[in-house]
């Protein structure tokens, strides 16, 4: 969906639009082994990040950009970290931290990579309440994860994914044994039966 | 002693232009160092430096000067290890291994073969004392390129340094900004070699910004102490081989490493007294 990946086979338009085209309309927060955490950064600096652009040529922060990134930082309820450095915050505080980051492009879709793997419990709470609120604002959610606990308190509809679309819709309707067992179940005989576009239209779409 | 102290060696054209040499080296690497330690490239920084070797052995055949050829030097090494590490899957330090070591052992062949006059010493340990107006001239260039260009891509190549999937997300030329941040460094290497040589280049590059790191809590202002630390290493370096009679590119490195020593220090005494006052 970012563009990044070539597509292997089928095709997927976002507005209309190829995913190298629409990617003003992705605000994306990337699992937590992808960021080089080397860097000493502060909370501000790491949510401001969502304003860069390629024509950005100034290494100083302007009073428009400052606002954004305390509003960003106020929903998601980090502002008094705001100078923080980023490395002093547990997992899902940094969750909040890379969602306003998200806030400060006004995507219209967020993409989040596995954003539940480094946080515990409570935390993951907090951020799926935070989720909840952006929803409120008319904004679609992906959220690529491997923990199917709760799936169906938490997500509207669910696309389950091995290799090929397993089920796709509400997850209190598609989430059968049948289908867990797909996922995460016997391999070897799930490949042998499923190839990619096997399910779906001819397309593989 | 007193400002005469300081005076003194400024009578002699030499010392002025090593001097001059010297600060600006130290700034630009230590400007550099500061990114480079975070991004866990410094066996790509001494990769940089080794392999200027046959360049400069051929470049002198020509006729060219040292000096002279760092810009180009630079450019192709850095295209040359950015383009090898894109495009084998043999792992990052093994592609700059292979690199450094075969460009190094090149180097000395065609030193031989061409019969090329390189003070070998020189080149490893710099001969700052030696450097001329044209070469001072030189390295002020190269200074005012490679900290304007971090000047003006600061937000973008610290994003991309921190983010590199969030940055291509977000539409940042990431392969641009990747060899951009290539060539500077190298660019800011192969221009201190007359400095500090090949083999201490390295220890101006990364030595005072690991200092300066351990002192401080954001990036902006590890910045800021390691271009300090690096000035004052280069300058107290060069005074001190001046005054007691020493090599100058590793009385530099090692007034680098005192500095190190002690932010070490003083970083565990911090330490210590944050665990006992809590």
């Amino acid at each position: 969906m970012t563009g990044i990946t070539p597509l292997s086979h089928g095709s997927l338009t976002i507005k209309g639009l190829q995913p190298s085209e629409a990617r003003s309309s992705i605000g994306y927060v990337p699992q937590n082994n992808q960021i080089n955490w080397n860097f000493p950064l502060s909370v501000k600096q790491v949510v401001e990040m969502g304003l860069i652009r390629k024509n950005t040529f100034s290494p100083f922060s302007t009073k428009k950009n400052n606002k954004i990134v305390e509003e960003s930082l106020s929903k998601v309820g980090l502002l008094e970290r705001i100078d923080e450095n980023i490395n002093n915050l547990s997992g899902g505080q940094i969750q909040r931290v890379l969602l306003a980051r998200t806030l400060t492009q006004g995507a219209d879709i967020l993409l989040l990579d596995e954003a539940f793997s480094a946080v515990d419990i409570g935390a993951e709470e907090d951020v799926m309440n935070i989720i909840n609120d952006i929803k409120q604002d008319g904004k679609t959610i992906l959220i690529a994860t491997h923990d199917i606990n709760n799936i169906k308190e938490k997500y509207d509809e669910v696309l389950c994914l091995n290799r090929h679309c397993c089920a796709f819709g509400d997850p209190s309707e598609v989430l059968t044994e049948g289908v867990i067992e797909e996922m995460y179940g016997s391999h070897n005989q799930i490949l042998k039966e499923h190839r990619p576009g096997s399910h779906g239209n001819q397309n593989g779409n | 002693m007193g400002i005469e102290f300081l005076i003194e060696p400024l009578k002699y054209d030499f010392m002025v232009r090593a001097l001059i040499t010297a600060f600006l080296s130290g700034i630009m690497l230590s400007v550099l160092g500061s990114f480079t330690i975070n991004k866990n490239m410094g066996f790509m920084a001494d990769a940089m430096a080794h392999a200027t070797l046959p360049i400069i052995a051929v470049g002198v055949f020509f006729g060219f000067s040292i000096s002279s050829l760092g810009a180009p030097a630079a450019i192709i090494i850095a295209l040359l290890l950015g383009f090898i590490i894109k495009n084998t899957n043999i792992g990052e330090d093994t592609s700059i291994g292979i690199v450094f070591s075969s460009f190094f052992a090149l180097g000395f062949v065609l030193i031989s073969v061409l019969d090329v006059s390189i003070n070998l010493e020189d080149l490893l340990f710099g001969q700052i004392l030696a450097v001329s107006t044209l070469d001072v001239f030189i390295i002020f260039g190269l200074s005012i390129v490679v900290l304007s260009t971090l000047f003006f891509f600061f937000k973008q190549i610290l994003f991309y340094s921190f983010d590199p999937i969030g940055a291509q997300v977000r539409d940042l030329n990431v392969t641009f900004l990747n060899y951009l941040f290539l060539i500077i460094l190298s660019l800011s290497i192969v221009g201190s070699l007359q400095t500090v040589g090949i083999v201490l280049v390295l220890s101006m590059l990364l030595i005072p910004a690991a200092a300066a790191k351990l002192v401080s809590q954001t990036f902006v202002k590890s910045i800021k102490i390691s271009a300090f630390f690096g000035g004052v290493s280069s300058v107290a370096g060069l005074y001190l081989s001046y005054y007691f009679n020493l090599p100058s590119g590793p009385t530099m490195s090692l007034v680098a490493s005192g500095i190190f020593g002690i932010s070490f220090i003083s970083k565990k005494l911090q330490l210590n007294r944050k665990l006992i006052n809590s």
